[in-house]
C-alpha cells in the first residue's frame, strides 16, 4: 500500500476464487478497458491485471488463476499462493459461488491460513436463492470475521460495495478478525513442526503454514524445506510426518468443520434441493451418448462458423490489401526493387496477419460463449472417456479439431484445457494436423500429378498418415518430452448461466490484440526476408538467387526424400505460410510458359508428389503458428521442439515413402 | 429391487453406485496429493455424496456439498461409499 498524499491510497488487490465463480466478470467490471493480459513468467497460465480508480484511490487488481485450493496440486494453485505470499497484496478478495457456498468457503479457509486481509465476495446470490438457499449475510460476516459482500456480478450488483469494503479494510476502518480454524488432534504435531522450522530461512513463508503444508503432503513445500534444512532435521520432520499419516484428511476435516460451524447459524438449506435448470440441461448435455452427439454437432458448428462466417471478411481484407498494393505500385517512386520489397514483401506479410483477424475474432467469441455459459466443462466431461485413450484431457478434442482449419486457432484454443501438461501436449501436437492452407497445397498437387482414379486414395492416405503421426507423436512426447503423469479428471461442473457481452468482448479483444502484436512484427519480417531471398542478388536467375541456392544446398537432403532443388526452395518458402510453397513452385516450374498443373505433371512422378505432399503436410509449422506456440508456452525450448520434432517426423516419413516406393517400382 | 436387511448397509466403490443412489464417503484410497485434490472439491471422508450420472465408461458425475463434481472412473473406484438405504418412495 502506498499513500499518495491526503487520504488517497494505491492498493494491490488480488482476486482469488474457484474456477467459474464469476471472477473474470468481476475483474472485467472493475478494470474495464484498463487491463493488461500476459502470461505468468514461464507458465502457460494467463496473468491478468488491471487498474480500477475509485474516488481518489487507485486499485491495482490482479486476477489470480482459478483454483480449488492452495496446495501445489496444479500450476494455477501454485501461482495463486505464491502471489499471496510473495507479493503481499493489501487485500485478497475471495470470490465464492453462493450456490455452492459450503465447498467454495474451503478456498477462503486456506487463504485465511496465509493472510488476515481478506474479503469474501459472495457472488451468484440469485442462483443460491433459486436453489432455495437462505443466506443471512450479516450473520455470516459476524461468524466468519471477515467482511462479506453479496453480489450478482452478471448484473453488476455489489461492485460498488465491494470496492468500498476493500478501501475500508485497507484503511483500517473495519476490524478483520477471522474466526480461527482449529486443527484439534493435529495441534501438537503442528507446533512441534513449527518449532523445528522456525529460525530457518524458508522463502518467506510462515513456519506454521509450512508445517501444515508438510503434513498435507505438499510436494513443493517438501522440496523447499528439504533443500534448506540439514539432513538430520529433515529426518525428524519425516518421522513426525510418518506418525501423522492421516493428517491430510484431518486438516481437510478441520476446514470443513470450520465451514459447517460458520454456516450453521447463517444459512438455511431446503430439505430437498430445488430442481434447477442445470439439472435439467445436464440430463441432455452431460448424457454419455446424447451429450457426445450434441458435442459433435457443436464442434461442427464451431468449425463451420469460425472458418465460413469469417470468410467474406477475410476476402474483403485480402482484396483491400492487394488493391492498396497495386495502388502503391503505381504511385511509389522507388523503382521496381524497393517497390517489390515494400509491397510483395512487407505489405503482403502484413496482409497475411490481417486476414487472420476475422477468423480469430469469430473463434474467440464462440469459445468465450461456451466457456462463460458453463458448457465447456461438459465437453471435458463427455469427451473424457474417449480422449483418455489418447492420454489427453477431454477438452483437447476442441482445439485439435479446429487445428484442421488453422493451427494458430488450435494452438490458441489449447488454453481451455486444465493442467499444464495436457495443454502443452495439445500445443505440440498441433503442427502435425494439416490446416486448410496445407490441405489446399496437398489437394492441388495431388490433383495435378496423380491420375484421376488415384486422387481420392492419395488424399485419404495422407489424412490417415497425419492422424497416425498424431498418435505416434503423442505417445513419444508423453514418453520423452513432457514430464508428469496424466492427472485423472476431477472438476466441478458449474451451474449454467447466460454469458455476458462484456466478458465476451474483453476476452476476444485481448486474445486477438496479443496475437497481432507479436505476429505482425515476426510475420512481416519473415515475409520481407523470404522475398529478399528470392530476389537477391539483383538480376540473378531464380536458380542463382539465395532462395535457389538454399534449395540447391538442401538438395542432398532433398535426394533422401526424392525432391530436387526447386521443391526444396518451395518448402523453405512454405515456412512463411504454407500456401507460399505453391507460389514458389509456380515460379520455378511454370517458367516454360505452361500452367503450373501441366508443368508439375511433367516435372514430378506421382511418387515424388506423394513424398512432397507428405513432407509439406508434416514439416515445421508456419511462422504464425510458431508465434502462437511461443505466446502460449512462453518457452524457447518447447517452441524449438515444436519446430524440430515435426521436421524429424516429416523427413523420416517422406524418406520411407520415397525409398519404399522406389524399391517397389524396380 | 431386492430388499436389504435393515442395518446391513453396503460399502461399495463410488463407481459402482447407480444414478440416484447416495451415501456417505467411508474411505478414500489414494496418496496425499490425491486426497488434497479431492478435499478441495468437497469429497472427504464423512461427506454426503449422491450420484447424478454413471455411464459404463467415462467419469462419474456426483453431487457433493451442494456442487456437481465429475470424478474420473479410476479415481471413483477408489472412493468407498456407505450406501444409504433408498428413501421410502
Amino acid at each position: 500500500m502506498r499513500f499518495k498524499g491526503g487520504d488517497s491510497m494505491e492498493l494491490l488487490v488480488a482476486l482469488a476464487g474457484n474456477p467459474n465463480v464469476g471472477k473474470s466478470t468481476i475483474f472485467n467490471i472493475l478494470t474495464g478497458m484498463h487491463q493488461h493480459v500476459a502470461n505468468w513468467p514461464g507458465k502457460t497460465v494467463e496473468r491478468k491485471e488491471g487498474i480500477c480508480k475509485f474516488n481518489e484511490h487507485v486499485l491495482h487488481v490482479i486476477d489470480l488463476p482459478g483454483a480449488y485450493s492452495l496446495t501445489a496440486g496444479s500450476v494455477e494453485e501454485l501461482i495463486a499462493r505464491e502471489f499471496i505470499v510473495h507479493e503481499h497484496p493489501d487485500i485478497v478478495v475471495v470470490i465464492a459461488d453462493a450456490s455452492g457456498i459450503e465447498r467454495n468457503l474451503y478456498l477462503l479457509a486456506q487463504v485465511l491460513e496465509l493472510t488476515d486481509r481478506a474479503i469474501l465476495a459472495l457472488n451468484k446470490m440469485d442462483l443460491a436463492e433459486a436453489k432455495g438457499y437462505r443466506i443471512d449475510v450479516h450473520r455470516l460476516q459476524e461468524e466468519i470475521g471477515v467482511p462479506v459482500v453479496p453480489m450478482v456480478a452478471r448484473r453488476a450488483q455489489g461492485i460498488k460495495e465491494l470496492i468500498e469494503r476493500i478501501i475500508d479494510v485497507a484503511s483500517g476502518n473495519v476490524d478483520v478478525r477471522p474466526k480461527p480454524i482449529r486443527y484439534g488432534g493435529l495441534e501438537r504435531a503442528l507446533s512441534r513442526l513449527e518449532a523445528l522450522l522456525s529460525g530457518h530461512d524458508l522463502g518467506g513463508y510462515a513456519p506454521r503454514w509450512l508445517a501444515m503444508k508438510l503434513l498435507e503432503g505438499d510436494a513443493e513445500v517438501e522440496r523447499l524445506v528439504k533443500s534448506s534444512l540439514s539432513a538430520d532435521l529433515w529426518e525428524q520432520i519425516e518421522s513426525l510426518r510418518r506418525a501423522n499419516e492421516r493428517a491430510p484428511m484431518l486438516i481437510a476435516d478441520a476446514r470443513y468443520a470450520w465451514i459447517r460451524e460458520t454456516l450453521a447459524q447463517s444459512m438455511r438449506k431446503p430439505a430437498r434441493e430445488a430442481i434447477t435448470i442445470t439439472d435439467n440441461l445436464d440430463h441432455v448435455l452431460a448424457h454419455p451418448i446424447i451429450g457426445l452427439l450434441i458435442f459433435i454437432i457443436v464442434l461442427a458448428c464451431i468449425f463451420w462458423l469460425t472458418f465460413r462466417l469469417s470468410e467474406p471478411f477475410v476476402k474483403v481484407l485480402d482484396e483491400m490489401i492487394s488493391r492498396i498494393g497495386e495502388w502503391l505500385r503505381t504511385r511509389l517512386p522507388f523503382g521496381d526493387f524497393a517497390n517489390g520489397l515494400l509491397i510483395d514483401g512487407a505489405l503482403s506479410g502484413f496482409g497475411a496477419v490481417v486476414s487472420l483477424i476475422p477468423v480469430l475474432v469469430v473463434f474467440f467469441i464462440l469459445v468465450s460463449v461456451l466457456e462463460d455459459s458453463g458448457y465447456m466443462a461438459r465437453v471435458a466431461f463427455v469427451m473424457d472417456g474417449l480422449m483418455h485413450i489418447l492420454g489427453l484431457h477431454g477438452k483437447a478434442a476442441l482445439p485439435l479439431v479446429l487445428a484442421y482449419g488453422c493451427n494458430v486457432i488450435g494452438v490458441m484454443g489449447s488454453r481451455i484445457i486444465e493442467g499444464e501438461r495436457d495443454r502443452v501436449l495439445v500445443v505440440l501436437l498441433n503442427p502435425l494436423i494439416p490446416c486448410s492452407a496445407r490441405l489446399g497445397v496437398m489437394a492441388f498437387i495431388v490433383a495435378a500429378v496423380f491420375p484421376r482414379h488415384l486422387q481420392v486414395p492419395a488424399m485419404l492416405g495422407l489424412h490417415m498418415l497425419s492422424l497416425s503421426m498424431v498418435f505416434v507423436a503423442g505417445m513419444l512426447l508423453r514418453l520423452f518430452a513432457i514430464k508428469g503423469e496424466q492427472v485423472p479428471l476431477m472438476m466441478e461442473l458449474p451451474i449454467y448461466s447466460a454469458p455476458t457481452a462484456r466478458n465476451i468482448a474483453l476476452f476476444t479483444l485481448h486474445r486477438v490484440v496479443a496475437f497481432l502484436k507479436r505476429a505482425s512484427v515476426v510475420i512481416v519480417s519473415v515475409s520481407v526476408f523470404v522475398w529478399l531471398l528470392s530476389r537477391l542478388p539483383i538480376g540473378a536467375t531464380m536458380r542463382e538467387t539465395y532462395l535457389g541456392k538454399l534449395g540447391s544446398l538442401l538438395q542432398p537432403f532433398g535426394k533422401l526424400i526424392g525432391l530436387d532443388w526447386r521443391s526444396c526452395a518451395a518448402l523453405v518458402a512454405g515456412f512463411l505460410a504454407k500456401e507460399n510453397s505453391l507460389a514458389v513452385l509456380s515460379v520455378l516450374f511454370g517458367s516454360t510458359g505452361k500452367g503450373l498443373i501441366e508443368s508439375l505433371r511433367n516435372a514430378m512422378t506421382p511418387l515424388q508428389a506423394f513424398s512432397f505432399t507428405a513432407f509439406q503436410m508434416l514439416y515445421i509449422p508456419c511462422v504464425a503458428t510458431i508465434v502462437a506456440i511461443w505466446l502460449e508456452t512462453r518457452s524457447p525450448k518447447l517452441t524449438a521442439l515444436a519446430i524440430v520434432y515435426p521436421l524429424a517426423i516429416a523427413t523420416a516419413v517422406a524418406a520411407l515413402i520415397y525409398r519404399v516406393g522406389v524399391w517397389l517400382t524396380y | 429391487m431386492k430388499s436389504e436387511e435393515p442395518g446391513c448397509q453396503r460399502v461399495i466403490p463410488l463407481s459402482d453406485l447407480s444414478p440416484g443412489e447416495s451415501g456417505v464417503v467411508e474411505t478414500i484410497c489414494g496418496g496425499r496429493g490425491m486426497l488434497a485434490r479431492l478435499s478441495s472439491l468437497g469429497v472427504t471422508v464423512g461427506a454426503e455424496i449422491s450420484v447424478i450420472q454413471n455411464a459404463p465408461i467415462g467419469p462419474v458425475l456426483v453431487s457433493v456439498r451442494g456442487v456437481r463434481v465429475a470424478i474420473g472412473r479410476g479415481m471413483a473406484g477408489r472412493i468407498l461409499v456407505r450406501v444409504r438405504a433408498p428413501d421410502a418412495l
